[in-house]
């Protein structure tokens, strides 16, 4: 998720930085020496994996991996997602400057709630339970964004073609892609490397070395 | 003072795997050391210990007269350059001379002393031309050079490589011998890990085999001669002395080899 | 597996530059490329940010950046763009109301103020010089080190998932969202996951092994001189201009 700068107002956008910059410190503060090459790699991984274009009828659209991101690195995603997004801005320039704290937390809000909803769940097959983990994840993204943008103008909810109704529309395929992309990513993880997907997996990762 | 002294090392990984077990061994300095052993026998595990990537978790290592543990791992690891079976680990910053410069900053060294080692250590290794190129751009033999030269800019005296001719063509590895023969010729010692049998062979003033995590047999390369060992560590013997067998001749490369046979030719009988 | 743009990973590579820009200091061009686009995000006026993005754009062209390439980041931006001002525009019935233009136009000149802004920071030095600065502008070291490492790593991984995506077509691969499609993407998301945990270990190793301890540590960086401070001051000004113009014009 890239909003441009401008698109928000700029106490929507100080308070979205504010609310970034403490979770940023908390995840930072929480992060051991053996663990900076595990993230800084799944960052890498996970920022070229969300270039691929997946192709639906005429248009194309990126995978925004907040469930499987919030399963995998829980409080790390701060530091995963806001490398990705700086990437993003160095790279290609794409995305927003004042914009960077919203971009963080409208993806690892999602990405948060999707990883505890996913290790709550422990009836559920580890399929089901991780799409349904990716698929809401896509849901409160753009629940977050609908409220972000009627928080810096009213004009953006109104009307039969609004923003936010488009918003609502555009995503939904999405929401379903992302369900199943999550649901088989973290699936091929269980049965490959099940250690993954563990309380403290950060933890016991980096001293176990994967 | 020896530049490896090890007394009944062993180690076990998280998974219950033995590593190595009870190994005892002594590597004087300012020698050519290959360490020998199939896939599992306990090369790599030993490797690190002389980093102090590994610590001992019985007995005790000690590396150029500093004993391995944590409080004398800044010391190790500016003496004991390791480079690893796959450069792109190693290399990681946005040009090559940032890459080399990494290890001298980590060792509090100030920027121009840096500035100094970085350009010493290209100029070691030849590859002057790629410092201000991204390390992913260059070819594996220059990334193995780059990764060298990161050693180097360290001043390390002990040069420990696991499996450095991997994946090279043979005028890379030609190239990459060349410069190990200069390494060693300016004073230091060099440890190798390797499965390549004849290059140890032509190569090593001492070899070391290792099997399950044990010593098999250590002593000069004279000991890759002996089939029933071979066979027993899982290794195949050196071409050159399954060619030469029974002539009680022992050329250690292809150029002895080639002259012993040619005063063959001329009737002398010398095999 | 689907078009990607991993290929413009690649082709980041700095443009040979010579202006007044190029010469800019990084971590003060940074400063007041930030302040100067969050001004322009307070702007009200639609006239006003018209002409700061007329500003800009003859900015960028002094700099000497190419115009295809400020073209590239705004056609990367578009879909997301057009999408917003047309909503905007459009959403409460045609024909569009005047105020309902007059804040599409704001938006849209405000964004693409924003992406020339990016491009004119990012595009005027090498990257590692860009890095060197930012290591210097007292971030927490952990984020300074993720990024300089995520950053070589995408390298890595745009190859490998090259290599996935030829491998599939060479077996003809069907991209789309049918669920076998989405399986094998979805795998291949897992699997470059499995690959990067790996890795991380033998990174890490070869780190600690030149005697990481968790802080990155770079040369010393470009030194601010007084043409920065004055690129920068002038920039500032100008903000604070734009602002009180704005302010004014509004109240």
């Amino acid at each position: 998720m890239h909003i441009a700068d401008g698109v928000l107002s700029l106490p929507v956008v100080g308070a979205a930085a504010a609310v970034a910059g403490g979770g940023i410190l908390y995840a930072v503060k929480k992060t051991k020496a053996e663990e900076v090459p595990l993230i800084s790699l799944l960052s890498g991984a996970f920022f070229v994996f969300a270039l691929i274009s997946i192709p639906i009828g005429p248009t194309t659209v990126h995978p925004l991996l907040a469930g499987l991101l919030g399963i995998i690195l829980g409080m790390q995603a701060f530091i995963a997602v806001i490398i990705g997004l700086v990437l993003h801005v160095l790279l290609f320039q794409h995305g927003g400057l004042t914009t960077l704290g919203v971009n963080l937390i409208l993806v690892v809000i999602p990405a948060l709630m999707a990883g505890k909803l996913f290790y709550s769940m422990k009836r559920l097959p580890v399929f089901a339970r991780a799409a349904l983990a990716g698929g809401l994840a896509v849901v409160s993204c753009v629940l977050l964004l609908i409220i972000l943008l009627l928080l810096s103008d009213p004009v953006y909810g109104e009307g039969t073609f609004s923003t936010i109704n488009i918003l609502a529309i555009a995503y939904m395929p999405l929401a379903a892609v992302e369900a199943l992309l999550t649901g088989f990513a973290v699936n091929f993880l269980y049965k490959t490397r099940p250690e993954l997907l563990q309380k403290d997996r950060m933890k016991e990762l980096s001293e176990n070395g994967g | 003072m020896k530049a490896v002294e090890v007394d009944n090392l062993s180690y076990s990984y998280s998974d219950g795997t033995k590593a190595l077990s009870n190994l005892s061994l002594s590597i004087p300095r300012h020698k050519r050391i290959a360490f020998l052993g199939a896939n599992g026998s306990g090369k790599t595990t030993f490797l690190q210990h002389l980093n102090g990537l590994l610590l001992p978790q019985v007995g005790s290592v000690k590396v150029m007269g500093y004993q391995v543990q944590k409080n004398q791992l800044k010391k190790i690891r500016q003496l004991v350059g390791m480079l690893f079976d796959n450069p792109e680990d190693q290399l990681f910053s946005t040009t090559v001379a940032e890459d080399v410069a990494f290890g001298p900053r980590n060792l509090g060294l100030d920027e121009k002393e840096v500035e100094t080692r970085v350009k010493q250590a290209l100029e070691m290794v030849n590859i002057t031309d790629l410092a201000g190129k991204p390390p992913y751009n260059i070819s594996l033999g220059q990334k193995k050079r780059a990764a060298i030269a990161g050693i180097l800019a360290m001043d390390a005296q002990l040069l420990v490589f696991d499996e450095p001719f991997s994946g090279l063509d043979p005028g890379f590895a030609n190239q990459l011998m060349s410069l190990l023969e200069k390494l060693f010729h300016d004073g230091r010692t060099i440890i190798i890990a390797t499965h390549d049998v004849d290059m140890a062979y032509a190569w090593a003033d001492q070899v070391i085999i290792l099997r399950k995590g044990e010593v098999l047999a250590e002593g000069s390369s004279d000991l890759l001669q002996d089939a029933a060992l071979m066979k027993e560590a899982c290794l195949y013997l050196p071409i050159l002395v399954t060619a030469f067998q029974g002539t009680k001749m022992y050329p250690r490369t292809p150029e002895e080899a080639n002259q012993l046979l040619w005063y063959a030719s001329r009737g002398s009988k010398i095999i | 597996m689907g078009g990607n743009h991993t290929h413009c990973v690649k082709s980041h590579i700095h443009h040979t530059c010579d202006s007044w820009v190029c010469h800019w200091e990084p971590r003060t061009k940074t400063v007041a490329a930030v302040l100067f686009v969050t001004g322009v995000v307070s702007l009200h006026s639609f006239y006003l940010v018209s002409a700061v993005l007329l500003g800009v754009l003859l900015v960028s062209f002094s700099a000497g950046l190419p115009f295809k390439l400020l073209l590239t980041r705004i056609i990367l931006a578009a879909p997301f763009l057009l999408l917003m001002a047309v909503s905007i525009a459009l959403g409460g019935g045609f024909p569009p109301a005047a105020e309902r233009l007059t804040f599409a136009g704001l938006v849209l000149f405000k964004a693409l103020t924003s992406i020339i802004v990016m491009t004119v920071l990012l595009k005027t030095q090498p990257i590692d010089r860009y890095f060197n600065g930012l290591a210097h502008m007292k971030l927490p070291p952990v984020i300074v080190t993720v990024l300089f490492l995520a950053h070589r790593y995408v390298y890595l991984f745009s190859d490998q998932l090259a290599n996935t995506q030829r491998a599939l077509a060479a077996r003809l691969f069907q991209p789309g969202i049918k669920k076998r499609s989405l399986a094998v993407y979805g795998e291949a998301a897992g699997g470059l996951l499995l690959k990067a945990v790996d890795r991380s270990d033998s990174v890490y190793r070869a780190m600690a092994a030149r005697g990481f301890d968790g802080i990155l540590r770079t040369g010393p960086p470009l030194s601010i001189r007084k043409r920065d401070y004055l690129k920068c001051g002038t920039v500032l000004l100008v903000t604070t201009v734009l602002i009180l113009l704005d302010w004014m014009w509004f109240v």
